[in-house]
């Protein structure tokens, strides 16, 4: 008895099932996610997809399981070639595979593909050398890619906060560019991220705690290592902080000398104002407007 | 032929990329129009959107997608068809479209154009999803002809009789690829010139031409080279029946200085004037 015709909705899970089968097409036909859809042998593959001249069935399927994992690979790798640099092409074209099938995509943009990488080389990949590293640096690989396409707000110059009165700095609220990543990372990669894509030699450097601004200004992207204390000003007012509060977050870190910190604030403004990091200032939570 | 809703014949246009950003932007070459990747600038305020509004300042923008998933059993994705109106809306684009595949389904993404079966039941749902993005986007849909590397065993329809009558049952638009043309032909041993006896002309709103790659036993679509001979002269074929439409080169790997890719566009030029003339001495 002939196989009654599948409909669009099967056939259409059953190819996907297959396409994304991390060991190919042929090993796919007899996983459970595809037969538990339409179970189909290599033997009956003919029922539902014909062979052509030149190719049988598994073969044609074959061309988008193949283009699949290379494409989605490809991506990754755009995205994070420091990392890809750390494991080298084959390691990171294993990591990349397992990601892929235990993190498919799910959004049509291709550029949310990576989100999950670097919590997957931290949780899921401990079996790998470096891997802790590795996440961090795909950490901040990543948080280029999101600052990149970030929204644009138009940032606000120093002459803006001069103007306000001393004795209102107290409550100010400054908003951050929405293209600002504040990363706190367990090992310092930048040195070695700019290393690797100025294509000189870099040595894994020990475990510190380190932090990174990552921010996009006149549509480039840079990256730049704070101290603790310009770290945590600056997360305390992307928090929503006003700026008394942010300071006292900052004067609570050990060895902080207040009188240091306020030699230090004026130029630490002029010189992010001039990054362009603060899209606005005023007394009311600017996260509320 | 006009094509049904007079969209103009545009001439010739490239894709726009980031790789020719810096040149676009420095010498605004003279070029006809450029097509954009949709989703490239759909989900972005960074630089390509800030070089995009530069350019359709000045150029016509045709939108072109590989994401709306038209032909997917997954309900349809609002959210992103919200964001293709405004950007549409944004950019003032003369048409947008995408292609006649899906790129995935329960929740998940294959970043691909997969295949439908061509029978009856896809059709019918096909052409109820077209209606439904049409009426969202309060315009028509102008829809590829995607390369394919399969035949289902349950299609039962030829493939241009089957856009033929999505586009008349939807009332939607064709973008003819003429190397998709030529790819799935040799893919499913069929014959290129006889696909294009089925072909609606006065559906078919723009023409795409890009080249492959062959591998003996079949051609992917690649867009990484040069157009080969047998798809130009597919190319003056649908010039000689339309009597011209919007063309556009696709290159997008391994994609050759801005000059290059112009200079094998221009190539259109001498089959758009040989068909030209053609049908103007046959018509008089």
């Amino acid at each position: 008895m002939p196989r009654p015709l599948p409909d669009l909705d099967q056939l259409e899970r059953w190819m996907q099932a297959l396409v994304m089968y991390t060991d190919g097409v042929r090993p796919g036909l007899q996983s459970g996610a595809a037969r538990h859809i339409l179970p189909c042998s290599e033997e009956s593959l003919e029922d539902l997809v014909l062979p052509s001249k030149q190719l049988n069935s598994v073969e044609r399927l074959s061309i988008y399981g193949d283009m699949y994992f290379s494409r989605l690979i490809e991506i990754l790798a755009e995205e994070f070639p420091t990392v890809q640099q750390l494991f080298g092409e084959e390691l990171f074209e294993q990591l990349a595979k397992d990601f892929v099938t235990r993190h498919p995509s799910t959004h049509y943009s291709l550029t949310k593909l990576g989100q999950k990488f670097s919590a997957f080389l931290a949780d899921e990949a401990g079996d790998v050398p470096h891997h802790e590293f590795a996440a961090a640096v795909a950490t901040v690989e990543r948080a280029m890619e999101d600052v990149f396409d970030a929204a644009l707000e138009q940032p606000i110059r120093f002459a803006e906060l001069e103007n306000i009165p001393l004795e209102r700095w107290g409550d100010m609220h400054l908003r951050t560019i929405p293209a600002l990543r504040l990363l706190r990372l367990d090992y310092p990669v930048n040195p070695y991220i700019t290393a690797v894509r100025e294509d000189r030699q870099a040595e894994i450097p020990a475990a510190a705690v380190a932090y990174v601004a990552v921010y996009r200004h006149n549509y480039r992207v840079w990256r730049v290592d704070l101290d603790a204390q310009r770290f945590a000003l600056l997360t305390a007012l992307q928090d929503g902080e006003n700026l008394a509060t942010a300071l006292s977050v900052c004067l609570a870190l050990p060895g902080s000398d207040p009188d240091k910190l306020v030699d230090a604030l004026s130029d630490w403004f002029r010189e992010w104002t001039s990054e362009g990091l603060f899209s606005r200032a005023g007394s009311k939570d600017p996260c509320d407007t | 032929m006009q094509n049904r809703w007079n969209y103009p014949n545009l001439g010739l246009g490239l894709g726009l990329r980031t790789v020719h950003y810096n040149h676009i932007l420095k010498n605004w070459p003279a070029i006809d129009w450029f097509e954009i990747l949709s989703e490239n600038y759909m989900d972005t305020e960074g630089r390509p959107l800030y070089v995009l509004d530069q350019v359709a300042e000045r150029y016509p923008i045709a939108m072109h997608g590989v994401s709306m998933s038209i032909g997917s059993t997954d309900p349809i994705n609002f959210d992103y068809l919200r964001k293709l109106k405004a950007l549409a809306k944004r950019v003032k684009a003369v048409w947008l479209g995408d292609h006649v595949c899906w790129t995935g389904v329960a929740g998940r993404n294959g970043h691909d154009l997969y295949p439908i079966p061509y029978n009856e039941q896809s059709l019918a749902f096909l052409v109820e999803r077209i209606r439904v993005v049409q009426d969202f986007l309060e315009r028509p849909l102008i829809l590829e002809n995607a390369s394919t590397y399969l035949t289902f065993t349950n299609s039962s329809i030829p493939e241009e009789e089957f856009l033929r009558r999505m586009a008349e049952e939807a009332d939607c638009g064709l973008l003819l690829d003429v190397n998709n043309v030529y790819v799935s032909c040799r893919n499913h041993d069929l014959d290129p010139w006889s696909y294009l006896d089925g072909i609606p002309y006065d559906r078919v709103v723009q023409i795409h031409l890009a080249g492959h790659m062959d591998k003996g036993t079949h051609c992917i679509d690649t867009h990484d080279r040069e157009v080969i001979d047998p798809v130009w002269d597919l190319y003056a074929e649908v010039e000689r029946r339309t009597g011209g439409r919007a063309t556009l080169l696709e290159w997008d790997a391994n994609i050759p200085p801005f000059a290059e890719a112009h200079a094998e566009l221009l190539k259109a030029q001498q089959y758009r004037n040989s068909s030209e003339v053609a049908h103007a001495a046959s018509a008089s």
